[in-house]
């Protein structure tokens, strides 16, 4: 090919060849530099689009504890507990209430335990024939759990000890004698069984564990009381394992 | 001749400026292509605490089926004492028998009552509490929750460990690893 002297082509190599060498070099590492940098993060993305074949789906969203259903119908029948169980526990602890004609998160409900009103947020579950509810905070001493439903009567449990974890007196169970403790001075008991109740009055050293009952075949615990001399209720905790909780 | 020259010479400065960036390019990438790992994500080098054959059980109607069963020891008031479980996903929380809360020195009075419905719509109560069991040479402090009945199999479940760390089922060589 004739390469004339106003040609475009000679006037670039004209150009190229008055550059000295130094200057070309310094042209060639600036062009490395401006096209490896593209290059690189190109190069980059094909390795991870190669390495990473998964299918990347987003996260779910979080799951959220549905909340509790606002009104459900009012049962015809009056409500009726048949067993609260464990009688026994500390605010924060699960409590379950069993009868029939307890509705389905019926409206115009009002459960208390321990003389404090539950909150829907502290109900687990509300079906017909058995309601699981979380103790609230501070409850009173002795007092049962209250149920009413619209207009029906108030039913309630036997009533309830409540405790803290530095609660010192300890009630235990082996085989069917039940006893007390981490108490001192004189101790009524009064046990609350599905057949009546019945009362003990013991004298009791804390460092000494007292018989209290001996419970007959088939007699379920519905829930113990102790006082002291003065009537006060006296708070104690259990062993869970020894009473089938 | 001097066109002929200048040519020549701009054409050689040419060849320069285009190859040597082609050069350290093409060999950057020779070079990077022998000494890369195939997948960075596999080579990076994970703290793995545990590494446990996958065990392998025999069910009459299902077949059989990979089990990640894992011996774990757990702190208990004489020590260290060894205790099988079975990494569950589908668990929201470990869980033990409640005769190991003796064994922990848990006083379940004192742990929070958790109420969960079992077969036939029963309702059961659990404990909650927290135990420590040793992953590989670190002591792990992990949730638990007592459960009601003696001899139910023992779970390392999500909570504290599946938020802490990473467990690989590797089903080709039959390896279950726990990694930090």
């Amino acid at each position: 090919m004739l390469m004339t002297k106003s040609s475009y082509m000679y006037n670039l190599f004209e150009k190229l060849n008055r550059l000295s060498f130094p200057n070309v070099f310094f042209i060639a590492t600036f062009a490395t530099l401006v096209s490896i940098i593209p290059l690189g993060v190109f190069v980059v993305q094909q390795k991870t689009a190669i390495t990473s074949r998964a299918v990347t789906l987003p996260p779910p969203p979080a799951l959220i504890q549905p909340k509790t259903p606002q009104s459900g119908p009012v049962p015809v029948d009056p409500p009726i507990l048949t067993r609260i169980y464990p009688w026994v526990g500390k605010a924060g602890d699960a409590l379950v209430l069993e009868g029939k004609n307890l509705g389905t998160y019926p409206k115009n409900r009002r459960l208390s335990v321990g003389g404090i009103l539950v909150s829907d947020a502290e109900i687990i579950e509300w079906t017909d024939t058995r309601i699981i509810t979380i103790i609230p905070e501070a409850p009173h001493q002795g007092m049962p759990a209250s149920l009413r439903i619209d207009t029906h009567p108030v039913v309630e449990s036997q009533p309830l000890v409540f405790y803290t974890v530095s609660t010192p007196v300890r009630l235990k169970k082996s085989v069917n004698t039940v006893s007390v403790s981490g108490i001192t001075g004189s101790v009524k008991a009064t046990l609350y069984t599905s057949t009546g109740q019945r009362d003990i009055t013991v004298p009791a050293k804390r460092e000494d564990t007292i018989p209290l009952f001996t419970l007959s075949q088939g007699e379920q615990i519905r829930s113990i009381i102790l006082t002291d001399e003065t009537g006060s209720i006296i708070p104690y905790s259990i062993t869970p394992q020894e009473f089938g909780f | 001749m001097d066109t002929r020259f200048s040519i020549i010479g701009g054409l050689l400065k040419l060849i320069i400026i285009v190859s040597l960036p082609l050069a350290i390019i093409f060999g950057y990438l020779s070079i990077s292509t022998f000494q890369t790992p195939p997948s960075p994500q596999l080579t990076a080098e994970p703290s793995v605490l545990l590494k446990i054959p996958l065990g392998m059980r025999q069910w009459t109607d299902i077949g059989t089926v990979m089990e990640p069963v894992l011996q774990v020891p757990v702190q208990t008031l004489q020590g260290f004492e060894k205790n099988e479980f079975i990494v569950d996903s589908g668990a929201v929380i470990s869980s033990l028998p409640r005769d190991w809360a003796a064994k922990t020195g848990k006083d379940l009075a004192l742990a929070k009552r958790i109420s969960f419905r079992g077969f036939g719509n029963t309702i059961s109560f659990a404990y909650q509490s927290n135990m420590v069991i040793r992953l590989g040479s670190e002591n792990v402090d992990l949730p638990v929750v007592f459960t009601e009945s003696e001899g139910t199999r023992s779970l390392l479940g999500r909570k504290g460990l599946f938020d802490q760390y990473s467990i690989l089922f590797d089903h080709t060589n039959k390896m279950m690893e726990i990694r930090k």
